[in-house]
């Protein structure tokens, strides 16, 4: 049987919350703990890279450098389920309190806007 | 009986386990008192509970006590590296307005509460009285009370007596 062709995927989750839509603070437990569970329903693979990324971006609102660092997730994932997880993305947006998610699929970067209103507590797998 | 208390106040029968998840329990335990990095730790637990549970779905392993107890070791794990916190009361407040109404906005709105008022108690920029909190967690079907202290999730550095961290012991 022919396998299905898979892209990666990989997206940037700040250990700490945004300083404006947060208060800078470290992520409680539970947040995280939620993010794996998602992805343990959400895919066959997934991969955390060790250590954390350090990355500095310019604040959309303000213009100024903001200095963040990340944890790196890995997904493959096939090419028409790429829009369920800019979805999902959407959504740990406003868990984690950002105001976007660093996204790059195949190398190309896309920033995903944080919707607020889609916090629940759907699991991602029914989404 | 053998029991472990999870950062939740969850407690978990360890002798109620079938034989075959204690054994994955004594093996993910013993490689979590080796104090692996965060990384490798989920990665090895998600594993071995996989193995254990080729017949179940996915969401349903994740509500086996084997997983919980798993993933509660990994956010002890990841407390004491320093990548994430314990959480506390707001944290707690908020999870369960997310969970009874569809927005912050809505809650706000059966309650008579002021949204700003309400973010900024939840991102720790203003101090809620207790009459207030009591009169919000009415409002949710909650009630405040007070409990023994237990374990502090800080107290997992890989040197201290982890047996006492996990409540691993006999119920009086």
């Amino acid at each position: 049987m022919e396998q299905e062709q898979l892209v990666e995927a990989a997206f940037l989750i700040p250990i700490r919350e945004d300083r404006d839509v947060g208060n800078g603070r470290l992520h409680p437990y539970t947040r995280w703990q939620r993010l794996t569970r998602d992805l343990y329903h959400m895919f066959e693979g997934w991969s955390r890279a060790p250590g954390l990324v350090e990355g500095v971006y310019k604040d959309p609102d303000t213009g100024q450098p903001v200095s963040d660092k990340s944890r790196r997730y890995v997904v493959a994932l096939p090419h028409r389920e790429l829009d369920r997880l800019r979805r999902y993305l959407r959504e740990v947006g406003a868990v984690f309190k950002q105001k976007v998610i660093y996204l790059a699929v195949a190398g190309q970067v896309e920033f995903v806007e944080a919707r607020y209103e889609e916090i629940s507590d759907t699991e991602a797998g029914d989404l | 009986m053998k029991k472990y208390q999870t950062l939740k106040q969850e407690i978990y029968d360890l002798d109620a386990l079938p034989p075959e998840q204690q054994s994955v329990y004594e093996e993910v335990w013993n490689f979590y008192q080796q104090a692996p990095d965060w990384d490798m730790f989920t990665a090895f637990w998600l594993a071995q509970i996989d193995r254990l549970h080729p017949q179940l779905s996915r969401k349903d392993i994740t509500e086996t006590p084997l997983f919980k107890i798993c993933e509660d070791l990994d956010a002890r794990l990841a407390i004491n590296q320093g990548y994430t916190r314990p959480g506390d009361y707001r944290d707690e407040l908020q999870s369960i307005i997310e969970q009874k109404f569809p927005s912050r906005y809505a809650f706000c709105q059966t309650v008579g509460l002021d949204e700003g008022y309400l973010s900024r108690v939840l991102n720790k920029r203003q101090h809620i009285s207790m009459k207030k909190l009591a009169y919000i967690l009415d409002a949710l079907g909650y009630e405040v009370t007070i409990r023994e202290k237990t374990d502090h999730p800080g107290a997992t550095a890989p040197d201290t007596k982890c047996g006492a961290m996990t409540h691993v012991g006999d119920i009086p």
